[in-house]
């Protein structure tokens, strides 16, 4: 009604006026509920000047009387006012439906697109998806939600690694993960972790080669573009958040409950039971039976009387099980508190925040702390147009190292704690038998101990840099320029306190135990390690992008060219580093380079990598429904040697509306979008590292000695000819919307093949060298991805359900890898040279094999056993025992909303694959496993074996394994010889996330604009196969690195992380 | 200007592939060392194996026993290492060799060759056909072919000839170059390790030497080959004691050799990761007793004292192939400031002049020699040696006085049996692939029935005979399979080497 009125006022002073001189009109633009929309513009229609309103929606603009007023907001639709008499208008905007809103696509470089335009999939993730559950790693936000994104969590604890993989593996040895792109600078993989996810304004991934091809080599692996904030163009803001989680372990692997120390030695073995003795002071747990009594704990120890006299003693605990390994690890606790302020005006906005990550992690004193600060501002002004972010991120990481004795990781140290040890009584290090001197254990040091004096501490500090510049040089023709720079400066420092015993102690260790202190007399020195190391990025791209219309406009060509330079240097510098190879050091507590006992090790490493890009896209957009794309690149890369560091390679794409572009479908009430689409590209991935072309020659043998130098050729002969390995993808795929947009479905289908992949094939050593880089290999990496959404799937006015879901299908099958070789080890265990379970690339195979040694078998399977000591034996070769990658992942979120409260659940399901877990051969040769007991220690027939009777194999129903051979038991040592015995099924579901977050109703008025409470959880309940008894199928003993699906007793267990979240706004 | 510009710019971003954390390039200079003390190293760490099976050691109690090497029950990744280590030092030397003719330092030309005859006889006196005349040539050349072990050990004799040649031509002198460089190629013995330039003809002769005691070797080793005299008596013509390594000129090499961890020499460092730490070789390693019985039986308790170490009151041994193994036996005897086998510091032997005495009292007693030497002085000579090389002159003279056919000439009924029996206590642990070549090539010692025998492996499982070679590595079966199969079916213990008749 008031629409009207004023409508009529118009045309009255449009009657009245319509001759009379320019005037100014004020006004206020407001929304449907009267709220005000800032920075509107409001132009006169036909002409050229405008004004714009500012963050209340005022303006005020000099008119002519009877003039059109064009107004028009962003996410409203324009609104046409005609100026009457009065000097006051109200300009009331529509707000767009979302869903009718062309969503626009972030495609390589930066470059947006409408994504009904895009002959590839792509998927934008928006900022309060990823941050739902408010995770401190980006990282671990992705996971679950989109179809073809792996996530892998390779380790627990307060710096946790993750790799991120999109479409599964296409190099057999060349890196394979995404690549990560941070407001258009390519950074490292970790990057990731040194990003505030709260900074994130919006992630686009782009799946495969066929979406990043412009972005060259290293983009074969798809990209993750990450675009920080740069504040929105409205009044002044201030944002608080606090997060507290709490974390515990949430699956433990079974342990043996029922016995507790000794030896599996023949002399401990009580030959009238059967059971082997208990021994006080042992690591191992093949004693005898829990019984509750009072029993001696370790060895007698020596004390001194406030007088000096030294008097002996030994501890006595009651004789059952205390399960020590959840008594150790503790609650970790993350506090993140994060402060953001962001304002803007018509021509441009900024946003600055910071933000404290505080961790600390479940084996005690472990803790990590993130400290980040980001500044992003982005401004429009007629022609040009800027942007730029800075963010700075330190990470300070203290954690525990390894042990003095064997160098043992501290989980490993808490599963050679026998269930019987009231492992807290030894928390304090002064309290009695806790010291070195006194500890119960001869063979292992005190965990507490270790996590005391034991340290790694490394310091990281992140910084990036990015500008942007545009300049719309003609209305068809757009120049951007970006500039980006990152660095990186990591120093870690390894330090282990030295030891010694007294005479005492060594006597009567050297007497029993023949333990650490009779071992080392003398004490074990002190020890120190360093590493610094420093990386650089810079990138820089120059892009013309032009568009016309032809043809009634109805023929849209753009034609992007573009150049792009990346160059990154390296260096790290290093002292008596790695692992058990610390430097010794002289004076104790005295943790410098300059301190160290010996000839220090030492090392320097140095790589610089150039790359030039030089491409091109041309695309021909016919009546907004059927696209044509073709775009080629040429890369130049340092790399490479000159006649080979240059090649090129082009992709095409097309997309077909066909709702829109076939008539009788747009009348179609049940579907209203429906699109098709394919891509070809040939993408060149540089999978050589740089230095590859020459042979080297290096010192060994123990040289230099003294001044003289020998210098050895390398075991490698450089191939000066390698080249890069291509892979050519092909993707198809139909998008759907339909019933009003609720449902939203997505199916794509993709095909990759990789050849003249980069591989170190062995060849014979006669040749004079054992290996050689090739570009040899053909790899085929395919699968089916399927997102669908359903928003809402119920809808009650106040109740909102809303589903999605997505499900990747992940197929590789290697081809050919070489005609003289049929196999790769990507990496695993091995023993005396020869692996026990490895991870393989091997041909007429999937990418990623797991082989693990045996027992020997007859053809049907049954286990041979020798007919006399009724134990099987290890067969020769390896077993082929199926994928260690996923073949099906499978993500599902839920959310309901009613009025102000808002549940999220995300769950992910991973299977079809198999995992090899070394902490069930760890925890048999201690007798911590459950799977020691499972006879009761008692001699047991050796399930489905057999034995051979007359040169024939008879089903074994009598030969039992004997207790003792060579000197130890069967579970502390045959047992592990088959590494079957430790293989599960890595399939596992996860509740990933859940939050339930309440956004509290604010007053008009009130200071405080926004306000929501929640709770978050991450990880809630893992579910593992019911096989897998030991750890999280994501870890990996190898890290980051190609051999995944492979874990051990060094990795400590997983856990669950919940808590409550709190955010205000001012 | 922009074009320029440009140019510029990418010449900048792209030619920064030179390597800055490894050398790409070398000399023979700086090579040389890392090749010498290659292959010393080999000699002195890969044959532990070969000395179980003739008799010097055993097992230990409650540990692992040696499997394969118990039961001779070997398969194709028995000695693959060694295999790899030869033909990674032959590249080595190779790089020498090459080197040295384009940049015309015939010294180093020479050294080179040497060299490549001590590793290609280790190759072919263990698999006998090996890759010998295409080896080496790398990139395009990843299956060489496989020589006949007889041409190539004719090769051999000519390489040496070659060698001696340049060793023996004046000019050589001149072009080694006494500076700081010069002691790098003065591995060879402390005497010759100087920058006078007075000492560089001694330095020259001992170096041709040195190649003619390898030539004798070679030649030496053919002794069984019926109708092969007239061969070896044709290239020992004129050579006599004078042309080979004498007594005290040990060709051992030494680097200098530390006692500290990553710079022990090569067979400290098989038996202790560091200064006081023993790895399970030492521990699991133990004197055979059948060893401790000959030196015990031949009143050379001085001799036995220095390889082995008692543990107990007395010197134990343990039976070898007993799958128990005797407690408390003799361990490798170990000192950092004694000369005994396993001080850290000891020079690394290629050959000892024990060795070279040997060789020579041996051809002279088969009459190679047309210069016609005494066996009998030779033979005493080199026992004198092997005492002198252990630090225990004083002692050899008591020793030979014994009246007893393992010891005295006049004494032995058979000179080459006392001989071979002899050489083999001289190089008891310091040369066990010869001791197990003379055991092939001639039978001795005995694995019954003597003072100085070397018993069969007693284990249960055992394959009743000792293997006369090697299986062809299994990374040579994968990748050179077809210059593999082209050898035929090998059987270890019926396939002999082509001097083993």
């Amino acid at each position: 009604m008031r629409k009207i009125a004023s409508l009529l006022a118009v045309l009255v002073f449009f009657s009245a006026f319509a001759i009379a001189q320019t005037k100014t009109v004020t006004g206020r633009v407001t929304d449907q509920a009267g709220l005000p929309v800032p920075f509107a513009s409001v132009k006169i229609k036909g002409g050229k000047s405008g004004s714009s309103a500012d963050a209340d929606g005022n303006f005020s603009i000099k008119v002519n009387p009877g003039a059109t007023l064009v107004v028009s907001g962003t996410n409203f639709g324009d609104q046409e006012v005609v100026v009457g008499s009065s000097n006051e208008v109200t300009v009331q905007l529509t707000r767009k439906d979302v869903n009718l809103t062309e969503v626009i696509v972030t495609t390589a470089l930066g470059v947006k697109k409408e994504a009904r335009s895009t002959g590839y999939s792509s998927t934008v993730i928006p900022t309060a998806s990823l941050t739902q559950a408010k995770p401190t790693n980006l990282a671990n936000g992705l996971s679950g939600k989109v179809s073809g994104l792996q996530i892998n969590t390779v380790n627990n604890g307060v710096q946790a690694a993750t790799r991120i993989v999109l479409r599964g593996e296409r190099s057999i040895l060349g890196n394979n993960q995404a690549l990560i792109v941070l407001d258009n600078v390519p950074v490292s993989a970790d990057y990731i972790a040194s990003i505030n996810p709260d900074d994130v304004d919006n992630i686009s991934i782009l799946k495969g080669a066929n979406a990043a091809a412009l972005y060259g080599s290293n983009a074969a692996n798809g990209v993750i573009l990450i675009s920080t904030k740069k504040g929105v163009r409205a009044k002044p803001s201030i944002t608080y958040t606090n997060t507290t989680t709490i974390e515990k372990i949430s699956n433990f692997p079974k342990f043996n409950t029922r016995f507790g120390a000794g030896s599996t030695e023949g002399d401990s073995l009580s030959a009238y039971t059967g059971f082997y003795g208990h021994i006080p002071y042992e690591n191992q747990m093949y004693g005898s039976e829990y019984d509750g009594s009072n029993t001696a704990l370790g060895y007698s120890k020596q004390f001194f009387r406030a007088n000096g006299d030294p008097y002996d003693t030994t501890n006595q605990i009651s004789y059952d099980y205390k399960n020590p390994a959840k008594e150790f690890f503790t609650t970790g606790v993350t506090v993140q508190n994060g402060l953001s302020y962001q304002a803007g005006t018509q021509n441009g906005s900024y946003y600055l925040s910071a933000q404290v990550a505080n961790t600390t992690g479940t084996i005690p004193k472990d803790k990590a702390n993130r400290y980040s600060v980001r500044l992003g501002s982005s401004t429009i002004y007629n022609k040009f147009s800027s942007s730029f972010s800075l963010g700075y991120a330190r990470t300070d990481v203290n954690i525990a190292g390894n042990d003095y004795v064997q160098a043992r990781p501290v989980y490993w140290n808490v599963l050679n704690t026998p269930g019987e040890i009231p492992i807290k009584n030894f928390r304090d290090l002064n309290a009695p038998f806790a010291s070195e001197e006194t500890f119960y254990n001869a063979y292992y040091p005190n965990p507490y101990w270790q996590i005391e004096n034991s340290r790694v501490r490394s310091t990281k500090d992140d910084i990036l840099g990015s500008i942007e510049l545009g300049l719309k040089v003609l209305p068809w023709m757009n120049l951007t320029y970006r500039l980006g720079a990152t660095a990186r400066n990591f120093q870690e420092k390894t330090t282990v306190a030295g030891v010694t015993f007294s005479d005492y102690a060594i006597d009567i260790d050297g007497t029993l135990a023949g333990g650490t202190a009779s071992s080392n007399p003398e004490g074990i020195r002190p020890k120190e390690g360093d590493k610094l190391n420093q990386s650089i990025i810079l990138q820089s791209d120059f892009l013309i992008n032009m568009e016309h219309k032809f043809v009634n406009n109805n023929l849209n060509v753009r034609l992007l060219l573009g150049n792009s330079i990346n160059k990154s240097n390296y260096r790290e510098v290093s002292t008596g580093y790695t692992g058990t190879g610390l430097n010794p050091l002289e004076i104790p507590d005295f943790y410098n380079v300059g301190n160290i006992t010996a000839i220090p090790s030492v090392g320097e490493t140095v790589t610089k990598v150039g790359t030039i890009g030089a491409f091109g896209s041309l695309q021909f957009a016919w009546k907004n429904f059927l696209f044509l794309e073709a775009t080629g690149r040429n890369d130049w890369v340092s790399v490479l040697a000159p006649e080979n560091r240059s090649f090129f390679y082009p992709g095409v794409n097309a997309s077909f509306v066909f709702t829109d572009a076939i008539p009788f479908m747009k009348n179609i009430s049940w579907l209203s979008f429906g699109k098709l689409f394919a891509a070809y590209t040939k993408v060149g991935n540089v999978n050589v590292n740089p230095y590859q072309l020459a042979n080297t020659y290096g010192q060994g043998n123990g040289f230099p000695y003294g001044s003289l130098t020998g210098f050895g050729v390398g075991d490698r002969i450089a191939n000066a000819n390698l080249g890069p390995e291509f892979v050519a993808s092909q993707e198809y795929g139909i998008e759907l919307r339909g019933l009003k947009n609720r449902i939203n479905l997505g199916v794509t289908y993709y095909n990759e093949t990789v050849t003249d992949q980069t591989v170190p094939i062995q060849i014979s050593s006669t040749s004079g060298y054992t290996s050689a880089l090739q570009n040899v290999g053909n790899v085929t990496n395919s699968g089916w991805e399927f997102d669908l959404k359903l928003t809402p799937l119920v809808n009650l006015g106040p109740v909102k359900w809303n589903v999605g879901g997505n499900l990747a299908l992940y197929h590789s099958k290697v081809n050919e890898i070489d005609p003289l070789l049929h196999q790769i080890f990507i990496g695993g265990y091995t023993v005396g040279g020869q692996a026990s379970a490895g991870v393989y690339t091997i041909e007429g195979g999937p990418l990623r094999a797991l082989q693990v040694t045996d027992w020997k078998r007859t053809a049907d399977g049954k286990i041979i056993v020798d007919s006399a000591t009724g134990r099987p034996s290890v067969a020769t070769g390896l077993t082929n025992v199926g994928q260690s990658t996923p073949k099906v992942i499978l993500g599902l979120n839920t959310s309901f909303e009613w009025k102000s409260l808002s549940l999220n659940i995300l769950g992910e399901y991973r299977g079809g694959y198999v995992v090899y877990n070394n902490i069930g051969s760890a925890m048999a040769f201690t007798g911590s496993s459950a799977i020691t007991t499972a006879t009761g220690r008692q001699r047991f027939v050796y399930p489905n074996s057999v034995v051979l009777v007359n040169g024939k194999y008879v089903d074994n129903t009598s030969t039992v394994v004997n207790n003792v051979s060579n000197g130890q038991g069967w579970f502390a040592s045959g047992y592990a010889g088959a590494s079957t015995n430790f293989l599960t099924s890595g399939d596992f579901w996860k509740i990933r996330e859940v939050s339930l977050n309440y956004a509290i109703p604010i007053k008009g008025n009130s200071v405080v604009k926004r306000a929501s409470v929640g709770l978050v959880a991450r990880n809630l309940f893992s579910f593992y196969s019911k096989d897998n008894i030991y750890a999280d199928p994501e870890y990996s003993l190898f890290g980051t690195a190609n051999t995944q699906g492979i874990s051990n007793e060094n990795l400590s267990p997983p856990t669950r992380v919940f808590g409550a979240t709190v955010t205000v706004g001012f | 200007m922009v074009v320029g510009g440009l140019a510029s710019c990418k010449k900048d971003l792209l030619d920064i592939n030179k390597n800055p954390n490894a050398a790409t390039s070398s000399t023979p200079q700086l090579t040389t060392p890392i090749a010498l003390e290659g292959a010393a190293r080999i000699v002195n760490t890969q044959y532990n194996n070969y000395a179980f099976w003739v008799g010097f050691y055993s097992g230990s109690a409650g540990f692992a026993k040696p499997g394969t090497t118990y039961t001779y029950d070997i398969s194709s990744t028995y000695q693959a290492g060694t295999w790899d280590a030869i033909y990674n030092n032959l590249e080595d030397a190779d790089y020498v060799e090459q080197q040295a003719i384009a940049l015309k330092l015939p010294m180093y030309e020479g050294l080179a060759k040497v060299l490549k005859v001590i590793d290609y006889q280790q190759l072919v006196d263990q698999w006998g056909n090996v890759a010998y005349f295409d080896a080496l040539h790398g990139l395009g050349h990843f299956t060489p072919k496989y020589d006949d072990a007889q041409a190539i050990y004719e090769d051999l004799v000519k390489k040496l000839d070659t060698a001696v040649a340049i060793f023996k031509n004046p000019a050589t002198a001149q072009t080694i170059l006494l500076n700081i460089d010069s002691k790098k190629i003065i591995l060879f013995n402390n005497i010759l390790k100087t920058t006078d330039p007075s000492t560089v003809p001694l330095f020259l002769e001992q170096w041709a030497r040195f190649a003619n005691t390898i030539k004798l070797k070679l030649l030496l080793q053919q002794s069984q080959i019926p109708g092969r005299d007239a061969y070896i008596k044709q290239n020992l013509i004129g050579l006599g004691p004078d042309d080979f390594l004498r007594a005290g000129e040990d060709a051992a090499v030494n680097p200098g050799y530390q006692n500290t961890k990553g710079k022990f020499s090569p067979i400290f460092s098989v038996f202790f990761s560091d200064v006081a730490t023993a790895t399970d070789a030492f521990n699991s390693t133990k004197a055979s007793a059948n060893v401790i019985d000959v030196y015990t039986n031949m009143n050379d308790l001085d001799r036995l004292g220095w390889v082995f170490i008692k543990n107990g009151p007395t010197f134990l041994g343990s039976i070898f192939g007993d799958p128990s193994g005797t407690t408390n036996a003799a361990s490798f005897n170990r000192n950092a400031v004694n000369n005994v086998l396993l001080n850290p510091t000891r020079s690394a032997p290629i050959m000892i002049s024990a060795e070279s005495l040997f060789m020579q009292a041996e051809a002279a007693q088969r009459g190679y020699f047309s210069t016609s030497p005494i066996p009998q002085t030779l033979y005493e000579a080199a026992v004198q040696a092997s005492f002198a090389y252990e630090g225990l002159s004083a002692k050899a003279g008591a020793y030979l006085a014994q009246n007893r056919p393992e010891v005295s000439w006049t004494a032995a009924p058979d000179k080459i049996q006392l001989i071979i029996g002899q050489k083999w206590l001289a190089l008891n642990s310091i040369n066990n692939l010869t001791v197990y070549n003379d055991y092939r090539r001639t039978g001795f010692p005995v694995t019954s029935g003597a003072t100085i025998q070397a018993p069969l492996s007693t284990d249960p499982n055992s394959k009743g005979k000792v293997p006369i070679r090697m299986f062809y590595p299994q990374n040579e079966a994968l990748y050179n399979t077809d210059n593999v199969l082209a050898q035929g079916n090998i059987d270890v213990f019926n396939t002999p080497i082509f001097w083993d008749k």
